[in-house]
């Protein structure tokens, strides 16, 4: 299987990816690291909260919510699916 | 570095939730507010250990995860640091590796420094173990496992404290290479540009720590315990949003519970043992006369009545200790739970979608809670936010739509033998102005809005300790700041009717009073009155032989209507003078509207 970049927004729930980078300004950039997103982290999206909420993935086993329009901008590498 | 102004002996930094404040009343026995989410403590405190005879003062830093001055918190915490004498690294055992990013941060400071690996004992119930020596090893400062909770560790933390030197140094445990020393070698910066400027390179430092965690973190399996079968429940797309609905409900019905017993139980207590003195006292006074309708008040049948006599040792006493307090008591014993269990955040995560309709992110229902409580602590909470914008939206929210605890139980106490729809409409009342004008801000600040980025603390067992702390604060600030406005905005009432003063007022302002909002011109009397305490204000109300679609309309307008004093003087301090009177004119303008709409619209 070729390998697939997409969103942490559009991902799947429950598949693990591999972040390749971050489509935004330094703020955000800074934002994320601190709660440790960060180019070559790896993640596992846990699921999308209904009605245009945020999205919640597991990170360093820590779970972390973020909100919708930022999770568009985090591109990532889906890995083998389960 | 040491010719500047000093904070103290002993600084605590480390990243939000961590525990820091709870490791800081362990050290100085002041207690202090702490929950399960980040940015309970937004401003920083400060007290005094005693050690060895030595006394040490130590702050207590708010949490930030980086010292990139991204936001207030950081800003803070970076001056603090710079001034500090000695730094100790709070740090969650639990998340090493990300709370290590801070701690490079801070070793760039070259700040005599130790860690404290905190929540240790919690790590070890998830089955994570760190290497201590280690960690000292790979960082050069001492590390010190510890749990501020049970106590653990306290002893080693102590003497360590003693054996770091101000000022100077630390004593190094031989690095295991020299490219571990507080000196990051990534860095590219040099001594001058620091303050903040730290240029580190962050992919380079982020592969260091990772490689530090994974050499000193081993992994043993655990089992799947009930709180992570909860935690699979409340973030669960389904069952998550009606679980949220639930906690909600179930909240609401123990405070009703809760309050409405030690409502009766007060009472009871008043007729037995209160009531017999004040009798006694009106007998003595002849019944009326100034004094008498100050301390007494003024009889209702001939006999007090704690409700409506309005003296000052009548509903002065029975407002504050036999309406009020057992609200808030149960109110606050109900929110240290969900604050304690870690249930605020997923109930940010659900509110999210909803909060982004008025311009705001989940996070900002976490101040809208605490202002459910009093909206002071709820207007200070805002700091949690991330913009100006946001904070003077959520702000203005607050004061106009969410009523403080002591006002909703006299709100429940004026309303309640009408049954529960009066109740229901002033909420749903609260509830759509909150949404409207909500809307209404949203379009007139139209400004890059952040988004949701929070951590989801894991779901804790509250401990009973720091629940019964926490209430006692929380009493304890209520009759330190609000007993004495009580009865202050009573013995207004008591003087300015004696003088006619309220008379010339209420003619005044009848036509708005009257012709607009429907009620008689003397309801003006607990609007103003509310400006020094909401609840007294209510009470007012309940005697002014109102029907029921005036209580409601005053309740509601008197809800939403210039804030009491003590929120007023926040609300500039946070916001500053001009967005305080923006937020002001918002206020007074939509309480006028509402007002007249429940007026009109009533039939």
């Amino acid at each position: 299987m070729t390998s697939r970049h997409t969103v942490l927004k559009d991902l799947p729930c429950g598949i693990d990816a591999e972040i390749m980078g971050i489509d935004g300004g330094a703020g955000i950039q800074a934002r994320l690291r601190a709660l440790g997103l960060c180019e070559g982290k790896k993640v596992q999206k846990l699921c999308n909260v209904r009605m245009g909420g945020p999205v919640i993935i597991m990170i360093d086993r820590a779970q972390v919510a973020i909100g919708k329009r930022m999770a568009e901008k985090i591109i990532v590498r889906p890995l083998d699916a389960k | 570095m040491q010719n500047k102004g000093q904070c103290c002996d002993i600084l605590l930094v480390g990243q939000p939730n961590v525990g820091k404040s709870v490791l800081f009343s362990k050290l100085t026995g002041i207690r202090t507010i702490t929950s399960n989410y980040a940015g309970t403590t937004v401003s920083y405190s400060s007290g005094i250990l005693n050690l060895g005879g030595q006394d040490y003062t130590v702050i207590d830093a708010p949490g930030t995860y980086s010292l990139e001055p991204l936001d207030d918190a950081a800003k803070v915490t970076l001056d603090l640091v710079d001034s500090a004498k000695r730094i100790i690294n709070v740090v969650d055992s639990t998340h090493l590796e990300r709370n290590l990013a801070l701690t490079f941060e801070l070793l760039a400071q070259k700040k005599p420094m130790l860690l404290a690996l905190n929540l240790s004992d919690e790590a070890r119930h998830k089955g994570i173990n760190i290497d201590v020596d280690k960690l000292k090893k790979h960082l050069g400062i001492p590390v010190v496992a510890v749990s501020a909770l049970t106590g653990e560790g306290m002893n080693s933390l102590l003497s360590i404290i003693q054996a770091v030197p101000a000022g100077a140094e630390i004593p190094v445990d031989e690095p295991s290479h020299p490219a571990h020393h507080p000196h990051i070698p990534d860095t590219k910066h040099s001594e001058e540009e620091h303050k903040g400027h730290i240029h580190l390179d962050p992919k380079n430092v982020w592969r260091k720590i990772a490689d530090i965690s994974s050499d000193v973190e081993s992994f043993t399996n655990k089992r799947h315990s009930f709180t992570d079968w909860l935690d699979d429940v409340s973030l669960n797309p389904v069952w998550g949003a009606l679980m949220a609905i639930v906690v909600l409900v179930l909240s609401f019905l123990l405070v009703r519970l809760i309050g409405e017993n030690l409502v009766a139980a007060a009472e009871y207590l008043f007729d037995l043992l209160w009531f017999p003195v004040v009798a006694k006292l009106s007998a003595f006074l002849g019944g009326h006369g100034f004094i008498h309708s100050v301390l007494v008040g003024s009889l209702i049948d001939g006999q007090i009545d704690f409700k409506q006599s309005f003296g000052v040792l009548t509903s002065g006493l029975f407002i504050p200790f036999a309406a009020v307090l057992p609200y808030i008591v149960s109110f606050y014993f109900v929110l240290s739970i969900l604050e304690d269990t870690g249930y605020l955040p997923r109930l940010a995560v659900f509110m999210d979608s909803i909060m982004h309709r008025v311009g705001l992110h989940g996070y900002a229902i976490i101040p809208t809670m605490l202002g459910l409580g009093c909206n002071v602590p709820g207007i200070l909470a805002t700091r949690v936010l991330e913009t100006k914008e946001q904070r003077f939206i959520t702000a203005t929210l607050i004061s106009i739509a969410v009523p403080c605890v002591p006002m909703q139980a006299m709100i429940i106490g004026a309303l309640g033998h009408y049954g529960v729809w009066p109740i229901a409409l002033v909420y749903g009342s609260l509830i759509l102005v909150w949404f409207i004008v909500g809307f209404l801000l949203k379009y007139y600040v139209k400004e890059y809005r952040p988004e949701l980025l929070i951590e989801i603390p894991p779901y804790r067992l509250p401990s009973l300790k720091a629940l019964g702390t926490k209430l006692y604060m929380r009493v304890w600030e209520f009759l330190k700041d609000a007993l004495w406005l009580v009865m202050l905005a009573i013995l207004a009432v008591d003087i300015l009717y004696y003088a006619g003063v309220f008379n010339y007022i209420a003619d005044l302002t009848s036509p708005v009073v009257t012709a607009l909002w429907g009620m008689p011109k003397d309801a003006i009397i607990p609007l103003l009155i509310g400006i020094l305490r909401k609840d007294a204000a209510v009470g007012v109300f309940s005697s002014l032989n109102l029907d029921l679609k005036q209580l409601v309309t005053g309740i509601v307008i008197l809800a939403m209507f210039f804030p009491c004093v003590a929120s007023f003087s926040v609300l500039v301090k946070e916001l500053g003078t001009k967005y305080a009177l923006k937020s002001i004119t918002i206020v007074l303008i939509s309480a006028s509207i509402a007002g007249a709409l429940i007026n009109f619209f009533w039939a």
